[in-house]
């Protein structure tokens, strides 16, 4: 049997939908026990558009949407041993749908050490992926570093520390970017590409500015760049678009944590974005302890 | 003078449990339910300084793939049966409502159980 490493899937990881589906599948042939595992990626990886629109409705049809109960229940994992990096505007991590989790976090905004989310965005994405109740993986490992401000504005160096730091840690498997601009760092792309040489996952958001335009880090080859769908499973009228989407996630008024103990509906990529890392971590989550 | 601090809940059953009412597919007229039920029939609540605890009976909600936890009109999202539930620790009465959800995250008849408390101190 063919071996395939996970760095050969996290280069089939820049190819289309299917190819995803391919990759993982691919990923788990050469593991023991490899038809409940194919089954959990082909659940994990449903065909979206098969999936009544009548259903997409209510504070939690993003979760209804991926079936997210269900993976929970057929393949008895939530997240567990799974190690993700949020890179966002930190996390308020007194909302009661972080009370069942220690998150380990760090602040890379030049001048402000705090690792408090004051924006809302970083603690909605957090959310997406472990808050208890709205989370794809809420028995995830969450590691929190803060390269936005107050504003949700930041520098690529923040970020390029900030992935620098993953890159340390022999554990990651996982880091969620739900942010970028259209202008290239080098240093953001150098660390992203040392991070999926090791065999960590980078999933990055599109964008929402309707263009085929690069935004990066979402642009760079070595990303798994997630559009953004709406309700009826068509491309968000505000996601980006072109060669370099990998996946398309739900988008539009999904549901997570926000500051002050609340919770929101957001559209966006970076709504999509933790989407497709919440269940890419459930999928190590399953190949790492069942 | 040091002051003791207790904490006491009240329940009111307000509509059948799944368990009760019986699970998918049951039809028939459903028994009178009991004018009241003690809180660890349905959930059980734990107080912190900030958070409460719900926990919720898991043989109540067998037949449940998930319940859907909306604790004072803001939904808590979606959990599996044996899964607790932090909100926000309000004194005062409350209500909570879960509904029972099987694998498809559809709603299983009947569509939810909701319970009102009232959470006091009393000195």
């Amino acid at each position: 049997m063919k071996n395939v490493s996970h760095n050969d899937v996290v280069k089939s990881l820049k190819k289309k939908q299917d190819k995803v589906r391919d990759a993982h599948f691919k990923y788990v042939e050469h593991l023991e026990t490899e038809a409940k595992k194919q089954v959990f990626i082909e659940n994990a990886f449903i065909d979206w558009k098969s999936v009544p629109s009548a259903k997409v409705q209510g504070p939690l049809h993003d979760l209804e949407y991926m079936k997210v109960l269900a993976l929970w229940r057929h393949f008895g994992v939530q997240g567990q041993s799974a190690n993700v990096t949020v890179i966002d505007s930190g996390i308020d991590f007194e909302h009661p749908a972080f009370a069942h989790t220690e998150v380990i976090d760090e602040s890379f905004v030049k001048g402000d050490p705090s690792t408090k989310d004051t924006n809302g965005h970083g603690t909605w994405v957090c959310g997406k992926i472990v808050g208890q109740g709205v989370g794809i993986a809420p028995l995830c490992n969450l590691t929190s570093y803060r390269t936005l401000d107050a504003n949700g504005s930041g520098t690529s160096d923040a970020s390029a520390a900030a992935l620098k730091q993953v890159l340390a840690d022999p554990t990651a498997n996982l880091v969620n970017m739900s942010l970028g601009s259209p202008y290239r760092s080098t240093e953001q792309e150098r660390f992203i590409n040392e991070l999926v040489k090791a065999g960590v996952i980078v999933v990055a958001a599109a964008g929402n500015y309707d263009t085929s335009v690069p935004f990066y880090p979402g642009s760079f080859e070595s990303c798994l760049t997630v559009s953004a769908t709406n309700s009826t499973q068509a491309k968000a009228y505000f996601s980006n678009y072109g060669g370099q989407i990998d996946i398309a996630a739900p988008g539009v008024a999904c549901y997570s944590t926000y500051l002050n103990s609340q919770f929101r509906a957001l559209s966006g990529t970076s709504m999509a974005t933790p989407i497709v890392t919440g269940l890419l971590a459930l999928g190590v989550s399953y190949l790492k302890i069942v | 003078m040091r002051q003791l601090l207790t904490t006491t809940l009240s329940l009111t059953f307000l509509s059948c449990t799944p368990h009760r009412c019986g699970g998918r597919g049951e039809v028939g007229p459903l028994p009178p339910p009991a004018p009241y039920v003690t809180d660890d029939n349905i959930f059980h609540a734990s107080h912190g300084p900030k958070l409460t605890t719900l926990q919720f009976n898991p043989n109540t909600f067998s037949v449940c793939a998930g319940l859907e936890v909306v604790y004072d009109g803001t939904d808590y999202g979606l959990v599996l049966p044996t899964t607790p539930v932090h909100v926000t620790h309000n004194v005062g009465k409350h209500t909570l409502e879960i509904r029972c959800l099987n694998e498809e995250s559809e709603t299983l008849i009947p569509p939810s159980t909701t319970v009102e408390y009232e959470e006091r101190i009393t000195q």
